[in-house]
């Protein structure tokens, strides 16, 4: 995005905001997704990251870290997504829990198993956890850039993704069991 | 089953691809409900009236407007000892100092009609009941809230807690909605990793105005509170409760002052627990979790504090805090400090040397809460039993 797009935007242009949106929001939209597996959620999650950016804007010092600044945003709103859907469900844990139909195109058979598997054992992760795996191994950023993103140092991304990965792991064991 | 590999880096980013090449978008139509959300939204203007952006003549009319009302406030109605609680021989008598301008922190409108103070939400036979005092809530005066859990199961709950005298059930807050702390001018060097360093201490760094309930048992200490990380075990037969107390005590984050009037999603959450015929998971992490929400509002009718970054931009002023921070190695046993004193209306703004082996000593500056004017320099021992920890 444009250094002059966001200081337009941010003097209160909004032309230039509708402008940034249209170049963020498939980025933002699956990101959301990924994270919550819910087309729903994602949507509102959506709209509520672009309308606290646009509030927000002015607030923005470094123009250059806009892109940080964003996936900031995009990843509390995710967690707020996700804190209201804890909230409002009343549900047993007998029943499956957390049921998110991220499907897609994960085929038929054992792939489609696999996917559904990975699936439910992604959906027991805390969004803090979600975000991490997201971030690293989908949006393919470096330690340095997630340190950026979610503002805390490179050693605790590391610890962060190590613990991520090893909470992913033991949610597919039990699923698996 | 089969047992199966674990999962590669290869297998985690397929799937991960997987599920975001299976989100569908409408890209018009989402773009049409964001543009629609977007009237009406007033974008938040920096309020900060210090660096850049300050003409030079309005820079010193508003100084010396500054000065005088901190004269005037110096003259009328002296500064109750801040944190006084132990000795403080070398308290050092300063002139005030010209800091930053009071600036209003945009109002949020409170709703007319009643508000809820009640909130529950059950899972596999257990219950969780928030109520609060009152709802709206007054900043600056505490409110309390009830927590109750009761076990509506047929078997005993088990729950998992730290080593407390007085173990903690459920955990109330949440963040002001729409409202974030300012953030601060322009620093560098040592000042700048101080600041960086106390807003990060305080919560505060990703501007996040926190409200939290302090369990009962912790009510009247200072600072952070806590004990250890360790995991004990408690039981509640089936058909009890146990109901406990928490108290917000009317400020924002750990001694932040006064929150502005915003809406929070209070949440209620208990964790760690489950059901003795079911047995302890094998991963706690996995067990589950409830959280209650409640949407509570703050009453911010006290208004005009500076916020904290600005409070230690104003602190940063004073040349001894500077000088002292810059001989320093910052967060190896030097600790920031800052803190909001709503007896006094002052900040607290400085440096703990924790001098270990020796007697812990602070340097702190006393910043007026309004008008950002430097009020004392105060150096003197620090008592963790008394003053708590940063």
């Amino acid at each position: 995005v444009e250094p002059q797009l966001i200081e337009a935007a941010r003097r209160g242009d909004r032309e230039a905001f509708d402008a940034i949106v249209r170049t963020r929001l498939d980025t933002v939209y699956r990101t959301a997704f990924t994270i919550l597996g819910h087309e729903a959620d994602a949507k509102d999650a959506t709209q509520e990251i672009f309308v606290a950016a646009w509030r927000n804007l002015p607030s923005l010092r470094d123009l250059n870290r806009f892109d940080a600044w964003l996936g900031r945003i995009t990843i509390n709103a995710c967690r707020m997504a996700l804190r209201r859907r804890a909230g409002v469900r009343e549900i047993s844990i007998d029943l499956p829990e957390a049921r998110e139909p991220a499907s897609g195109d994960a085929g038929t058979g054992a792939a489609a198993a696999d996917a559904e598997v990975f699936d439910r054992a992604f959906a027991r992760l805390s969004v803090d956890d979600r975000a991490i795996l997201v971030l690293h191994h989908h949006q393919e950023l470096g330690i340095a850039e997630i340190a950026g993103r979610l503002g805390i140092p490179a050693g605790t991304v590391k610890s962060r993704l190590h613990r991520a990965r090893g909470a992913l792991q033991r949610a597919l064991d039990r699923e698996n069991r | 089953m089969v047992p199966r590999a674990p999962l590669d880096d290869d297998g985690l980013r397929s799937h991960l691809a997987r599920r975001a090449g299976a989100a569908q978008l409408d890209e018009d139509a989402l773009l049409a409900t964001i543009a629609s959300h977007l009237e009406n939204q007033v974008q938040r203007r920096r309020r900060l009236t210090r660096g850049a952006a300050w003409r030079p003549a309005l820079a010193i009319a508003i100084a010396a407007l500054v000065v005088a009302v901190a004269a005037v406030f110096v003259r009328l109605a002296p500064i109750t000892p801040p944190v006084a609680q132990t000795p403080g021989p070398t308290t050092v008598a300063q002139s005030p100092s010209p800091g930053l301008t009071p600036v209003p922190t945009p109002v949020a409108s409170l709703p007319s009609g009643p508000l809820d103070t009640t909130a529950s939400a059950s899972i596999d036979g257990v219950q969780v009941t928030i109520e609060l005092e009152r709802n709206p809530m007054p900043a600056g005066e505490p409110t309390w809230v009830m927590t109750t859990v009761t076990n509506t199961g047929a078997d005993d709950l088990i729950w998992l807690h730290g080593p407390c005298a007085q173990p903690t059930t459920v955990t109330v807050g949440g963040t002001v909605d729409d409202q974030n702390w300012r953030d601060g001018g322009d620093q560098s060097g040592a000042s700048l990793r101080f600041r960086s360093m106390a807003l990060a201490q305080a919560g505060v760094a990703d501007g996040a105005i926190v409200v939290s309930f302090v369990p009962e048992a912790f009510v009247g200490k200072k600072g952070t509170y806590g004990c250890g990380d360790m995991g004990l075990e408690s039981s509640l037969a089936p058909g009890k409760s146990i109901k406990q107390r928490a108290r917000w005590d009317g400020g924002a984050g750990t001694l932040l002052g006064p929150p502005p009037t915003g809406r929070v999603e209070l949440v209620g959450s208990f964790r760690d627990f489950w059901r003795r015929s079911a047995g302890e998971p094998t991963d706690p992490s996995t067990s589950p979790a409830i959280d209650v929400p409640l949407t509570a509002w703050i009453d911010g009718r006290v208004g005009g504090i500076i916020h904290p970054a600005e409070a230690i931009d104003a602190a940063l002023l004073d040349s001894r805090l500077v000088a002292i921070l810059e001989t320093r190695d910052l967060g190896n046993a030097n600790s920031p400090v800052l803190r909001y004193d709503p007896a006094a209306a002052v900040w607290e703004v400085g440096l703990l040397d924790e001098n270990y082996g020796g007697e812990p000593q602070v340097h702190l500056v006393v910043v007026d809460g309004h008008t950002g004017g430097i009020l004392q320099f105060v150096e003197r021992t620090w008592n963790f039993n008394v003053d708590g920890f940063p």
